[in-house]
């Protein structure tokens, strides 16, 4: 005799239609454990859960509340910080250029006009992240680009404190890096103080530093 | 867990709470907050994507019993089941970007509370159900007898269901008290309907097992 298949003995627990069933009107043994596997379900639906009090609803939607308002706050900071990321990212590289092209043009032997800075941040633009790695941290330029524009160099210096030499260096490559510092060379002295403001409204940075 | 979700509206879906089209959320935040109620699931989901928060409340407040009842079901006890319910809610909100709407919200909610739950309990090591969270009768109730021990029973019936293998349990938690057709559970679990036919074949022949070990 074919006994039930899976399929078959499933449907005859679940839809309770077992007595109209042929096989199981022959066969005791199916018909057994058909009939036990429904009495199993009975006592299974019986079991209801525990009514938690009736404050819980509340107190638990409360907690959901708390945690989604936080949520979103956190979702909210953290598409701020992308937003700002793209604007800053190109800024920050041209800045940490910046002063490191400074730095090198501080350095031992670099004692040219102020005019001649492009050719020199282009000469050593290849070992410009090199030499700040092992360089101490630039002092501020003031001597070579004037008093009126020491608050915003100090800001740029002090922001280049911030970004990973190794990777400045892998993103600027070695002759792309060029143009960037030359760009930023060249901008006039109230540009500096835009891009300046610009850095400290994407960095937060007061106007203490 | 209501089924409801037939009306879409809005066929965009930013990418995050709050990150949508100013305009659309503007045009969302006018809906008026006692419409909350009439509106379906999806729509609830539109609303909350658009920045409107209190609509997630609303989803709350319909799917937490039956988010609740499955954790429930699952860990067999009040606390487990109270953050592991919390942690679905979370959970959906934080993913509601990535909710498509070709299930129900009710079958997604599913979904993640399955999830954690699965995540949650070891099949092995099941936590016993506290004996004060029994719904146990007043002494001088009419026919306190009974009631307490069908309480008992269902108690018995709790903690061998919490001894099943995982999947197991969790077919049939949804099969048997959330009366989910084999296909739909197939979806909350990720898996195959020929699998879940299989899952509930065996757990209820280990519980008839279970069962029988466990008799007085
Ligand atoms: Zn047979």
């Amino acid at each position: 005799m074919r006994h039930l298949s899976r399929d078959q003995w499933l449907a005859l627990v679940e839809s309770g239609e077992a007595a109209s069933n042929a096989h199981l009107r022959e066969c005791p043994r199916c018909r057994a454990e058909v009939e036990q596997a429904r009495a199993t379900l009975g006592g299974l639906r019986q079991a209801g859960v525990p009514e938690p009090s009736p404050l819980f609803w509340d107190q638990l939607s409360a907690r959901i509340t708390a945690g989604v308002a936080e949520a979103a706050d956190h979702a909210r900071a953290r598409s701020r910080g992308r937003a700002g990321w793209p604007v800053l990212a190109p800024l920050a590289l041209v800045v940490v250029a910046l002063v490191l092209a400074v730095a090198v043009n501080r350095g031992p032997g670099a004692a040219g006009p102020a005019t001649s800075r492009p050719a020199a941040v282009a000469a050593e633009a290849s070992g410009a992240a090199a030499f700040a790695a092992q360089a101490p941290a630039p002092e501020l330029p003031a001597a070579t680009i004037g008093g009126a524009d020491e608050g915003t160099w100090a800001l740029l210096d002090d922001l280049a404190g911030d970004f990973d030499v190794d990777t400045l260096s892998e993103s600027l490559g070695t002759s792309e890096s060029a143009g960037a510092d030359v760009g930023v060379y060249e901008l006039n002295a109230g540009e500096r103080a835009r891009l300046a403001e610009l850095l400290k409204t994407e960095t937060g940075r007061g106007p203490g530093l | 867990m209501d089924g409801a979700g037939t009306i879409c509206i809005g066929t965009r879906w930013p990418a995050r709470p709050g990150s949508g089209d100013r305009r659309e959320e503007v045009a969302m935040a006018a809906a008026p907050a006692e419409s909350l109620e009439t509106l379906d699931d999806r729509a609830l989901v539109d609303l909350c994507l658009g920045g409107r928060r209190e609509a997630f409340d609303e989803i709350v407040v319909r799917h937490r019993r039956a988010v609740y009842r499955v954790c429930h079901r699952f860990v067999g006890n009040h606390a487990d089941a109270s953050d592991l319910t919390q942690d679905t809610f979370l959970r959906a909100f934080r993913g509601l970007d990535r909710f498509r709407g070709e299930a129900s919200v009710g079958t997604w909610l599913y979904r993640i509370a399955v999830n954690l739950c699965l995540n949650k309990v070891s099949a092995k090591v099941p936590r016993a159900e506290p004996v004060e969270e029994r719904e146990l009768p007043a002494s001088g109730e009419p026919d306190a007898m009974s009631r307490l021990m069908e309480s008992e029973r269902a108690a018995r019936v709790r903690a061998a269901v919490a001894q099943l293998p995982k999947m197991q349990r969790a077919t049939l938690v949804l099969r048997v008290y959330e009366e989910l057709p084999h296909q739909e559970i197939a979806r909350v679990l990720g898996s195959s309907v020929g699998a879940v036919k299989a899952n509930f074949f065996h757990a209820l022949r280990n519980l008839k097992r279970l069962l029988e070990g466990d008799e007085p």
